[in-house]
């Protein structure tokens, strides 16, 4: 689990997941947050391709290894890969989801690594994405150094990182399949036919994030759906469609409902592409190179005669509270007045 | 779980040694260790494990001939080793953990071969390598021998980097927007070994929006700074503002400030026109940038 690869961590954000798949060349879905798996969130967003479940990765499901549902070795209808890298986990929970939909367009890129891994085992699949150059570099070409900032703020920390994993759920021949790049196949929850996965995936999460001891948040849960703007359209024009019928029998006046529908529609439309505009704005800073505009700002700051001086002087106070504070937080944390003042004895352990 | 797609080009067992605070000695520290080299990107690595727990804790990038293992003379075992860099006052001790003492002065001359001669054929050593007992070499590690980029066309553009701002206007720094990549690249993936830490002090904590603001009344100063902008970014002060604030760029100003904490960046800032300070952690950096606009003024 500790190879990067190559392949840096990114960001689990839905404006990044969408800018990786345009990236890979797939057209006409977009990855959505939600914040509550019922019904009718996933309702109101379908058609939803599969969901993507971010979590803390504890370990290989010690206690709950019973009532798993039962992993497919083999079965050519299902696209399953093995993780092996772990950085690149949010892109194979993505992939997992693009290669096994029926009705997405995959576009040249990924239908040709499709097809050329089709006969692969599990782990060589793994493999043919950790090494596929288009696939690393969009991937890549999103990365940050860490998704949880916090996490990484106090370089000092020797503290275990958290890991975090991404799995994905989505329908396949009418099944649900739960598709866990560190698990050795899919597993199969069970018949679900049409939509009705929907619903089935639902109490499925939720046992998952029970298992957390109360306190963990840090779960995350993304839906990958079709292009919204192009939902709202096609809306708006079965509703102008109904409207136009409507008023043709009955007049004018009409159709009060069906007006309102499509106002509110063409609103989504006007707030789905300002939340579009930023998302692009926040991927374009995120490949940012910022290093000469860090340098060019220090040089400015230290035109005048000490200004930089007095910057630093503040600045080393700064970091001096936040390492006291930290050191704080930790003996808090710890029930203990502390360790004294043998600050070096972890390197012992 | 295997994940390892490349061979080690060298490994062996060693422990770190730290300096004693106050004075000129260093002292072995138990911690079970491996020493290990590898090419990444075109980058020679030189990492330090903790056997204990797996984890990587030291991972310096060694530039062709700019640092060499020797051999501490003062050492009356003979088996602590010294990794000194030419280009930064920077020395890492090591002892070795390998059971057999035979080998040690066939590490050293390896290890000083790989940093010499990077763009050589990895093959050379391996096979060296292969037949040396003492020296594992990628034991444990599987490697897969498909050809990696088969599967995808090489026809798409590559969306991986988006052109870096022009090399800045004037004042000295000259970077190319190649060695530009290569440094924001090194960013991604450097880690900060424990020991080289020299200050608590990172750029976010001076470069907040408060301290920014002020500059921005200068028209000079903000033409200084606008070709650095992202692109299609406006050209105004408000802009810059806005983007002082965004989390993007904190997160850039923490990756420098532990990149520059590592002590690797060194050679790179040096091509900014920086002194050889400049490498010497955030503080050195900092200093660095001072001294050159006080020359640059004069």
């Amino acid at each position: 689990m500790s190879d990067t690869g190559n392949w840096c961590l990114i960001e689990s954000d839905p404006g990044v997941f969408t800018g990786l798949i345009k990236g890979i060349g797939v057209q006409g879905v977009q990855v959505e947050e939600i914040y509550s798996i019922d019904k009718e969130t996933l309702e109101d967003l379908q058609p939803v391709h599969g969901l993507i479940f971010l979590f803390k990765w504890q370990g290989r499901d010690p206690a709950s290894a019973t009532n798993q549902a039962p992993i497919e070795y083999e079965n050519p209808d299902v696209f399953f890969a093995q993780q092996v890298i772990t950085n690149a986990c949010a892109t194979q929970a993505i992939l997992s989801i693009l290669l096994n939909s029926r009705t997405i367009e995959l576009g040249e890129e990924l239908s040709n690594f499709k097809s050329f891994v089709s006969d692969f085992p599990a782990e060589i699949k793994g493999h043919a994405i950790s090494n596929s150059d288009v696939i690393r570099a969009v991937h890549n070409s999103f990365s940050r150094s860490d998704p949880f900032i916090n996490e990484m703020s106090d370089p000092n920390s020797k503290e275990k990182e958290d890991l975090f994993h991404f799995i994905a759920y989505t329908p396949i021949n009418g099944c649900l399949y739960e598709l866990d790049g560190l698990q050795e196949g899919p597993r199969n929850h069970g018949p679900a036919p049409g939509d009705t996965w929907l619903e089935k995936v639902g109490p499925i999460i939720q046992e998952r994030m029970a298992r957390y001891e109360g306190g963990e948040i840090r779960f995350n849960l993304m839906a990958v759906v079709d292009d919204r703007i192009k939902v709202y359209q096609e809306k708006v024009a079965a509703y102008e469609g109904q409207l136009k019928a409507l008023q043709e029998k009955e007049g004018p006046e009409a159709g009060a409902w069906l007006k309102g529908e499509i106002e509110n529609l063409q609103a989504d439309i006007v707030k789905e592409e300002g939340k579009r505009e930023k998302q692009a704005r926040e991927n374009k800073l995120r490949r940012h190179n910022f290093i000469p505009l860090i340098y060019e700002i220090l040089k400015g700051l230290a035109q005048e005669e000490g200004r930089l001086e007095g910057l630093i002087e503040e600045g080393r106070t700064r970091a001096k509270a936040e390492v006291e504070s930290a050191k704080q937080r930790k003996a808090a944390a710890a029930g203990t007045g502390g360790g004294g003042p043998g600050e070096d004895v972890d390197m012992y352990e | 779980m295997a994940s390892a797609t490349k061979l080690p080009l060298l490994e062996f067992k060693a422990g770190r040694c730290f300096r004693t605070i106050g004075t000129d000695t260093v002292k072995p520290d138990p911690t079970k260790g491996l020493v290990y080299l590898e090419e990444e990107d075109g980058l020679m690595h030189f990492f330090w494990k903790n056997r204990t727990s797996g984890e990587i804790e030291d991972d310096l990038i060694l530039f062709p001939g700019d640092a060499e293992l020797i051999a501490v003379p003062q050492c009356t075992t003979g088996r602590v080793v010294m990794l000194q860099f030419k280009s930064s006052s920077q020395k890492l001790f090591y002892w070795l953990q390998e059971a057999s003492t035979a080998r040690d002065r066939i590490i050293l001359q390896h290890v000083n071969s790989l940093i010499h001669s990077q763009d050589d054929d990895e093959e050379e050593y391996l096979d060296e390598d292969a037949a040396m007992e003492d020296v594992e070499v990628s034991s444990g590690y599987c490697a897969i021998s498909f050809a990696p980029a088969a599967p995808v066309s090489s026809s798409t553009t590559n969306p991986s980097t988006t052109a870096p701002a022009a090399a800045a206007a004037g004042g000295g720094s000259a970077l190319t927007a190649q060695q530009m990549d290569q440094l924001r690249h090194l960013l991604g993936g450097l880690q900060v070994p424990q020991a080289a830490q020299r200050s608590n002090l990172r750029l976010d904590h001076i470069l907040t929006p408060g301290s920014v603001a002020p500059l921005l009344n200068s028209p000079e100063i903000c033409a200084a700074l606008f070709p650095h902008l992202p692109e299609s970014s406006e050209r105004t002060p408000e802009e810059i503002q806005a983007i002082v604030r965004t989390p993007q760029f904190s997160q850039a100003l923490v990756s420098l400030s532990t990149a520059l904490e590592s002590g690797q960046l060194g050679p790179l800032l040096r091509q900014f026109g920086l002194g050889p300070n400049a490498g010497n952690g955030v503080e050195g950096f900092l200093s660095a940038i001072q001294e050159q606009v006080k020359k640059d003024k004069k």
